[in-house]
């Protein structure tokens, strides 16, 4: 009996620390503005970044070359990113208050991987011009 | 006899148990973090003796099975004196160290107590059974403790993002292994196949996050986006 209830709530204590844990990795990028270029690159226009755009920003990150500093918060927050769609998929017609609530997350995600992009960038673009004005 | 996977995690807990405490004396807080790396320290001997007991006498002996279990007790233990330092750091802004170093002593002194009990009471009967019963319970009690941390930090507002991260990587690590003894209670068949696996992966999880933690989050006076949001509220 009391093994039951450990396990139980262990596991739903489990689930609750690992989304806070993915949330505080996400949460530190939500409040970086993003510049005129990655929207121009992404083809955002004027538009915000969308829950779908997880993956296209990701593609363009990949393009970018490696940087060390955010090589593993990109791939534990796709992994995070994974495990919403499947929730997300789930819950979609059981319990839309969830459903919204991943959205929301989904969301975190993908202006995460955009303001992962414009650092990619802007690193390119510092190292571009740091090797420019070596070579003059 | 172990595989080629469990002598990848031993490897990669050493390494990054290690990399835990080179980070902390790179970063110049390793006494701030004192706690966390004696608990490292104590876990890199433990790899080490667990590995010497392993190689010269095998994983089915007693000498390797009391090295085990005894070493997890101690090593839970020393987690505990982890989760004093995190109430400590979360809590000093109230000024009640005092308070919280009596009821530390106080809570060390009833789980010696009720070790004592146990191991008096169960010796006679399945040692193994034992021993799995008090990892589940000390790991729970983690559990039930990192909770209450995470409300202290709830309602004090505290969003230093390290520690943020080092308490909720703690709280995967003890509900992950509370489970997985939970379940190795309730269902001894699976013993032999996914909870054989579990509590070593959240083993080398721990230290993963306290490493990456401790060397690649910013401490406040480095980083500027520092008054990004925290999900402090998030439920």
């Amino acid at each position: 009996m009391i093994a039951s209830l450990i396990c139980v709530v262990s596991v739903a204590a489990f689930f609750e620390f690992l989304v806070l844990y993915c949330r505080s990795v996400v949460a530190s990028t939500a409040r970086v503005q993003l510049s005129d270029r990655v929207r121009e690159v992404a083809g955002l226009g004027s538009r915000s970044v969308g829950a779908d755009d997880f993956a296209h920003f990701l593609q363009l990150v990949r393009l970018c070359p490696e940087h060390d500093a955010d090589r593993t918060e990109i791939c534990f927050v796709g992994a995070y990113y994974s495990l919403l769609n499947v929730t997300g998929r789930i819950f979609r017609a059981l319990a839309p208050r969830m459903a919204a609530w991943v959205e929301r997350e989904r969301l975190g995600c993908s202006y995460f991987a955009a303001v992962a992009l414009d650092r990619r960038m802007s690193c390119s673009r510092d190292l571009f011009a740091h090797q420019a004005s070596g070579s003059l | 006899m172990l595989g080629p996977f469990d002598y990848l995690l031993v490897a990669l807990s050493f390494a990054l148990e290690a990399a835990v405490i080179i980070s902390a004396l790179y970063r110049r807080v390793f006494l701030r973090h004192l706690a966390v790396n004696l608990y490292m320290l104590i876990s890199v001997i433990a790899q080490v003796g667990g590995f010497v007991c392993l190689e010269r006498y095998g994983v089915r002996s007693d000498q390797y099975f009391f090295f085990y279990y005894y070493m997890d007790s101690v090593l839970t233990m020393a987690m505990f004196f982890v989760i004093l330092h995190f109430y400590q750091e979360i809590l000093t802004q109230l000024n009640i160290g005092r308070y919280i170093r009596g009821g530390a002593t106080l809570l060390l002194v009833a789980t010696a107590g009720y070790s004592y009990f146990m191991i008096h009471q169960s010796y006679s009967q399945s040692m193994h059974r034992f021993v799995i019963e008090f990892g589940q319970n000390t790991y729970f009690l983690g559990v039930v403790l990192t909770y209450m941390l995470w409300a202290a930090m709830l309602k004090l507002r505290q969003a230093r993002k390290e520690l943020v991260q080092m308490i909720l990587a703690l709280g995967i690590y003890f509900s992950g292994i509370a489970a997985a003894y939970a379940a190795r209670n309730l269902f001894p068949g699976l013993q032999d196949s996914l909870l054989h696996w579990l509590p070593p992966v959240m083993g080398t999880w721990l230290p993963l996050a306290w490493a990456y933690a401790l060397m690649k989050v910013k401490a406040p006076s480095e980083a500027h986006s520092m008054a990004a949001p925290l999900p402090l509220g998030a439920q």
